[in-house]
C-alpha cells in the first residue's frame, strides 16, 4: 500500500528556491527551452545527444540536487521502457549486434534509433521539467503576456499545466476510496479491473469540474472587456539581457557539435 | 457601497427547470425552483435553509449569472440586485455587485498562491498594483492567512480554503455575499468571524443552510424555508413559532431525539501509542495514546480545523501507517493488533467528496458491486438492493450515479456501505450540505446493519443527538472523550469555539 502521507499535496510542478536556475529570468528560460528543444530534434549521433542530456541533467542536479532528477524519470518510464523494446524490432539494418537461436532481435541500427528516441524523450523531458520546476505560473503567465500572447491564452496554457498534477492528486484520491469500498489491494487483482473503476471516477470528476471552473473563472470577472492588470510583475528589461546571454551560450555550448558540422 | 431602501436581492416568481438527462424526454429535466419569491433588505444577513436537493446551490448561481449560462434549462421570473435585473448580465460584469463563496472550496481555486487568488477579481477589475497589494494584504490578515500569501491553496485544510475564498470576497468587496453551505467546513469560531467580516464590510448575506444552528438563529435578520423550489415559510424573528415548527417538520431542526440503538456486538477497534506527522509539515504532529472504538456504539469525533480528525480516521482504517503505534481490534478473547490490509477490509471510510466513491454506469451496478464477493444468487442479490434503495431513498435503479443529485449521491454512497460487511463505518462530515432528517435517516439505517459508526463533524448538536459519545480533538491530541449525555455543551470545549 502506498503511503499518503508521503504525498505532498501540491497541484503544481513549480517549487519554490533560490538556486541559480530559480534565479535565471523567466523569459530567458522560455526563450531558450525552444532552442535546447530544437537541439534535440534536429539529426544528430547518440552521443550528441547523451551530451545534451547530460548537460541538461547536470544544471538540474546541480541547482536543485540530484534527487531532483527523479520525478521527471518516474513520470516518463513507462514510456521509455515501451521505447526501449518496440522500437530495435522496427529498425533491423545495419551489423546485427544480438542473435538468439538464429533470430536478429536488435542490430546497430535499432540501437541507434532506440537510443536516439530514448535521449530525445528523456533529454525534453528534462528541460521541460528545468523550466517549470523553477519558474511559477504566474511568471510564466507573465511573461508570455510579455511575449505579447493575450491573456485568455496564457490562462489556457497555465489551467492545462496545472491540470495535470491535479489530475495525479485525484487519482490518488480517487484510488483510495475504491480501496475502502473494495477492501483490498490493486496488487491482487487484474490491472484493468482495478484502474478502469479508479480512472472512471477521474475522469467524472474531471469532466464535471470543466464548468465549474468556467463557472469560477467568470464570476472572478475572467472575460471583461477592460484591460486586466497583474499583482506582481517581472524584473525590469535591463536585468533580462545578462540572463538571456548567460543562458545563450549555455544553449551555444550544448548546440556547438551540431553548429561546427554545419 | 450604496445605501437605500430598495431589496438588496429581490426575487419574483422565480422558476427552473434543468435541461433533460441525456436520452431523457423534452421538458423531463428536474424541476427545481418552482415560482420562488424573496426579498433580502442592505446589509441584512437572510438565512435560507433547505434540505439537500431544495435547490439552494442552483438559486445561488442564477443569482450569480451562472445558470443558466453553463447548464441551459428553462428559467422564468425576475432577479433584481439593487433594482438591476441581473439575469442578461454576465458574471463577469457583476463581480462587484455579487460575490459566491461555494459549498466545494475545490471548484472556486484557480490559482497556485493564495495572494494571487484573493488577486484574481481585482486583477479583471483592472486595479493598480498598489491597490491590490493593500486590500489582498488586509483581506489576507482579516481571513487569518497573514503568513500565508505565498502558499499553493491546494496546500491549505478545507476550513483554511474556505477562509481563502472569503479574502476572495472581502478584496472585491461586492454589495451581496452569497455563502453556499460555505461554513460548513469552518470551526464555530470563525464561523462567527467570516459573519463578522461581512457584517463589518457592510455587505447584505444570503447564508443558505441545510441545517439550523445557534449561528444562524443569533447572526440571521430574516428566515426562509424553501421545499418544493419554493419559500414555505418566512420569519424575521428566529422565534418564531410558526417558523420553528416548519423547521421541525422539514428535519432542518432537530428535536434532539435519542441516539439510536445499534447493533449488540462485542468487540472494539483500539488504537494505542499512535505518533503520526507528514513529512514537510512540522506544525502538526498526531499523537493518541489510547482510543478505543466500540463495536455497538455511535462516537461522534468533533474538533477545531486542523486537529488531526480526519488523519486520525485515516490511520484507522489502514489508509495511512503511523510512524508510531498500532491499530487493532479487541474482544472476548483478548486483543491483537492489525494489518493494513485487514483494516482496510473491515473498516469503512466514506469521503466526504462522494463522487471519489461512486464510479459505475447505474445505481443498480453500484449498490451489487459490493455484494458480488457474496456470491450471492441473482435473487437474493437484487432483494438486497431493492432494500437498500427502499431505505436510502434512491429513486431510480437505472439512472446514472454521476448525475443525480448531491443528496442522492451521498444517499448511494451511504448505501453501498450498508451492503459491504464492514465492523466500523468512520463517516467523514457526513452531515455536509445535509438536513438533520437526512443525516439521522442514513444514521439510523447504517446503525441497523454496521455494529460501529463514527461520525465526523462540527456540529454539536448532531454529535448529542445522534452519538453515543463524543472525542474531542484538539492539536492531534484526544482532549475529551465523554458519554454524549455527560458531554457539557457549554463546557471548556464547546465555550472555545472546538464545535457547536
Amino acid at each position: 500500500m502506498g503511503r499518503p502521507g508521503d504525498r505532498a499535496v501540491i497541484a503544481e510542478f513549480y517549487s519554490p528556491g533560490q538556486s541559480f536556475l530559480h534565479r535565471w529570468d523567466a523569459r530567458a528560460k522560455l526563450l531558450v527551452l525552444p532552442l535546447v528543444l530544437a537541439g534535440f530534434f534536429l539529426p544528430s549521433a547518440p552521443w550528441v545527444l547523451l551530451i545534451f542530456t547530460v548537460v541538461i541533467a547536470a544544471v538540474i542536479a546541480l541547482a536543485l540536487g540530484p534527487s531532483q532528477l527523479l520525478p521527471p524519470l518516474k513520470a516518463v518510464w513507462p514510456v521509455l521502457v515501451l521505447i526501449l523494446f518496440l522500437t530495435s524490432p522496427f529498425h533491423l539494418g545495419g551489423v546485427p549486434v544480438l542473435r538468439v537461436l538464429g533470430v536478429t532481435l536488435l542490430t546497430s541500427e535499432g540501437l541507434d534509433t532506440t537510443l536516439v528516441l530514448l535521449l530525445r524523450f528523456l533529454g525534453i523531458t528534462c528541460g521541460f521539467f528545468a523550466i517549470v520546476r523553477t519558474v511559477s505560473l504566474d511568471d510564466i503567465v507573465l511573461s508570455l503576456r510579455w511575449f505579447g500572447l493575450p491573456y485568455s491564452a496564457c490562462l489556457v496554457m497555465t489551467i492545462t499545466l496545472r491540470m495535470i498534477p491535479t489530475l495525479a492528486v485525484t487519482w490518488h484520491a480517487v484510488r483510495d476510496a475504491h480501496r475502502l469500498r473494495s477492501g483490498t489491494f490493486e496488487r491482487r487483482q487484474p490491472l484493468v479491473s482495478t484502474y478502469l473503476p479508479v480512472l472512471t471516477s477521474v475522469m467524472i470528476a474531471a469532466v464535471k469540474g470543466i464548468p465549474l471552473l468556467a463557472m469560477s473563472l467568470e464570476s472572478r470577472g475572467f472575460g471583461r472587456r477592460n484591460p486586466r492588470t497583474s499583482l506582481s510583475g517581472l524584473k525590469k528589461c535591463s536585468a533580462l539581457l545578462p540572463d538571456v546571454l548567460a543562458l545563450a551560450a549555455v544553449a551555444a555550448g550544448l548546440l556547438w557539435p551540431v553548429l561546427i558540422r554545419w | 457601497m450604496h445605501h437605500s431602501a430598495e431589496p438588496v436581492l429581490s426575487i419574483q416568481g422565480l422558476s427552473f427547470r434543468y435541461p433533460p438527462r441525456p436520452g431523457g424526454a423534452a421538458g423531463s429535466g428536474a424541476l427545481v425552483l418552482d415560482g420562488l419569491a424573496l426579498e433580502i433588505p442592505a446589509a441584512a444577513t437572510a438565512v435560507l435553509l433547505g434540505r439537500a436537493d431544495a435547490g439552494k446551490t442552483t438559486l445561488a448561481r442564477i443569482v450569480a449569472g451562472l445558470v443558466p449560462r453553463f447548464t441551459g434549462g428553462g428559467i422564468a421570473g425576475s432577479v433584481k440586485v439593487r433594482g438591476r435585473d441581473v439575469r442578461p448580465v454576465a458574471p463577469y460584469d457583476l463581480v462587484e455587485t455579487i460575490g459566491l463563496v461555494a459549498q466545494d472550496s475545490e471548484e472556486q481555486l484557480i490559482t497556485t498562491r493564495c495572494d494571487t487568488e484573493a488577486a484574481f477579481a481585482l486583477e479583471s477589475l483592472g486595479l493598480s498594483r498598489a491597490e491590490m497589494r493593500r486590500r489582498v494584504e488586509e483581506s489576507l490578515e482579516k481571513v487569518g492567512l497573514g503568513g500565508f500569501a505565498q502558499r499553493n491553496p491546494s496546500t491549505l485544510s478545507g476550513g483554511e480554503k474556505k477562509r481563502l475564498l472569503v479574502a476572495c470576497l472581502l478584496a472585491v468587496r461586492p454589495d451581496l455575499w452569497i455563502l453556499d453551505e460555505a461554513l460548513g467546513e469552518l470551526d464555530f469560531e470563525w464561523k462567527t468571524r467570516v459573519l463578522d467580516i461581512a457584517s463589518g464590510a457592510s455587505a447584505t448575506v444570503l447564508l443558505l443552510e441545510s441545517r439550523w444552528s445557534p449561528l444562524a438563529e443569533k447572526r440571521g435578520t430574516s428566515f426562509f424555508l424553501v421545499d418544493g423550489g419554493r419559500v414555505r415559510a418566512a420569519a424575521a424573528d428566529a422565534r418564531d413559532a410558526s417558523m420553528g415548527a416548519a423547521l421541525l417538520a422539514a428535519g432542518i431542526r432537530t428535536a434532539q431525539r435519542p441516539a439510536p440503538a445499534s447493533l449488540p456486538v462485542d468487540g472494539c477497534l483500539r488504537a494505542s501509542g499512535l505518533r503520526f506527522s507528514f513529512p514537510g509539515a512540522p506544525g502538526f504532529g498526531l499523537l493518541v495514546e489510547h482510543l478505543e472504538l466500540r463495536f455497538g456504539e455511535i462516537c461522534a469525533l468533533v474538533g477545531r480545523n486542523g486537529s488531526g480528525k480526519s488523519t486520525l480516521a485515516r490511520i484507522l482504517c489502514g489508509l495511512l501507517h503511523p510512524q508510531e503505534g498500532t491499530v487493532g481490534f479487541g474482544g472476548p478473547g483478548g486483543g491483537r493488533a492489525a494489518r493494513a490490509e485487514e483494516l482496510l477490509a473491515r473498516i469503512g471510510y466514506l469521503f466526504q467528496n462522494p463522487d471519489l466513491q461512486i464510479f459505475l454506469p447505474t445505481v443498480r451496478e453500484e449498490l451489487g458491486l459490493g455484494l458480488r464477493a457474496l456470491r450471492l444468487g441473482r435473487e437474493e442479490a437484487e432483494g438486497r438492493i431493492s432494500e437498500a434503495a427502499a431505505r436510502f431513498d434512491l429513486p431510480d435503479l437505472d439512472a446514472p450515479p454521476a448525475l443525480l443529485s448531491y443528496g442522492a449521491r451521498r444517499r448511494l454512497q451511504a448505501a453501498t456501505y450498508f451492503l459491504l460487511s464492514r465492523d466500523l463505518l468512520i463517516l467523514d462530515e457526513i452531515d455536509s450540505g445535509l438536513s438533520y432528517r437526512e443525516i439521522e435517516t442514513l444514521v439510523d439505517a447504517l446503525a441497523s446493519r454496521v455494529p460501529g459508526l463514527v461520525l465526523i463533524t462540527h456540529d454539536l448538536a448532531l454529535a448529542r443527538s445522534a452519538c453515543h459519545r463524543i472525542v474531542v480533538m484538539d492539536q492531534g491530541r484526544i482532549a475529551v472523550d465523554s458519554p454524549s449525555h455527560d458531554f457539557d455543551p457549554a463546557g471548556e470545549w464547546a465555550a472555545q469555539g472546538t464545535a457547536r
